[in-house]
């Protein structure tokens, strides 16, 4: 299952949010819509990294608390499969992990936004990884 | 309302009768772990009127309801809530924000005191709906808390952006907190009326 999609232009850069609270994802799709991108939200960790895949991300919106699966697994999912092994991910986490803790896998680009964090920023780092 | 219609009409009411927000000089870094509290310390600089920052401060009324949003979803009872859409976590607030706002910028609520009676009013209808939805009055609370808590990471970022504006935390900050502090119990107040009205359960 797929969520909100953004309506934006033909060009967009697509950024897929693996998310499962609602609120924030909505959140999310309306703040990226209206900055230019175009936002899917895939709901099911179990199948986000599909999700990703066959929209062809830009960028990744990765949460890593989800009750059905961790984001780390769903991270290492997206790095172990060739389509998804370079886009960039954004790991939005409540408890900011450091790469330490969690070896990060090779491939693309990571970057992290510990909650509560500010929305601006978010977008700038969306920004900056589609530039 | 959507979420979008209800940061159009915010934005609306910015356009109509206010100053552009500055932008956050310090929000372009690429790799970044959380919103800074924006707490530093303050600049010499001319007083500034409550009305002024007001005004700035609505410039930022879509980023502060967002950040609200953001803090508010992982709230325990909200992140226990299935399927808690985008409108009712946020429904009430873009409209507290404002009539806070208002509050903020009007002179001594003894001379006028329409502006705080409106936002109070709003206060207490959010508590009754709190309360209708099933959720407890320590959720309600925490939500005025981030609400607070937002408004003034976004006066350190006017502040940040704009050194002249230095003194404008430490003029505020007494007026700020008694009105939060009266929404805050205006609305627990009328959780508490609801409650004893409707005898219901809640969720945290």
């Amino acid at each position: 299952m797929m969520g909100t999609q953004g309506s934006v232009a033909t060009n967009a850069a697509t950024v897929v949010i693996i998310e499962d609270q609602q609120a924030i994802a909505e959140l999310l799709c309306d703040v990226l819509s209206e900055a230019g991108f175009a936002p899917t939200w895939a709901p099911s960790a179990q199948e986000a990294a599909a999700v990703a895949r066959d929209l062809h991300a830009d960028v990744v919106l990765l949460d890593v608390m989800m009750p059905e699966r961790s984001g780390w697994s769903v991270l290492e999912e997206l790095r172990a499969d060739p389509a998804t092994h370079e886009t960039p991910v954004v790991i939005i986490s409540a408890v900011y992990d450091r790469p330490g803790l969690h070896p990060l896998p090779a491939g693309g680009p990571i970057r992290f936004a510990a909650k509560p964090f500010d929305i601006a920023d978010l977008v700038e780092t969306v920004a900056a990884l589609t530039a | 309302m959507t979420a979008r219609e209800s940061h159009s009409s915010m934005d609306d009411l910015i356009a109509r009768s206010m100053v552009a927000a500055p932008t956050d000089p310090t929000s372009n870094q690429v790799e970044f772990q959380a919103a800074g509290s924006g707490y530093g310390e303050p600049r010499p600089g001319p007083a500034t009127t409550p009305g002024r920052v007001a005004a700035l401060l609505r410039g930022q009324a879509s980023r502060i309801v967002a950040n609200w949003v953001l803090r508010a979803a992982n709230l325990p009872a909200f992140r226990a809530t299935p399927n808690l859409t985008l409108d009712r976590l946020q429904d009430a607030i873009p409209s507290l924000l404002d009539a806070s706002l208002t509050a903020i910028a009007s002179s001594d609520p003894t001379m006028d005191p329409e502006p705080l009676a409106r936002a109070l009013d709003l206060a207490a209808e959010h508590g009754r709906s709190r309360a209708g939805e099933g959720f407890g009055i320590g959720v309600l609370l925490a939500e005025y808390q981030h609400l607070r808590m937002e408004i003034w990471n976004s006066l350190w970022r006017i502040v940040d952006a704009d050194p002249t504006m230095a003194s404008v935390p430490r003029e505020l900050q007494s007026r700020l907190t008694s009105i939060f502090d009266s929404l805050a119990a205006a609305a627990a107040e009328a959780w508490v009326e609801e409650r004893l009205s409707t005898g219901g359960a809640s969720q945290g």
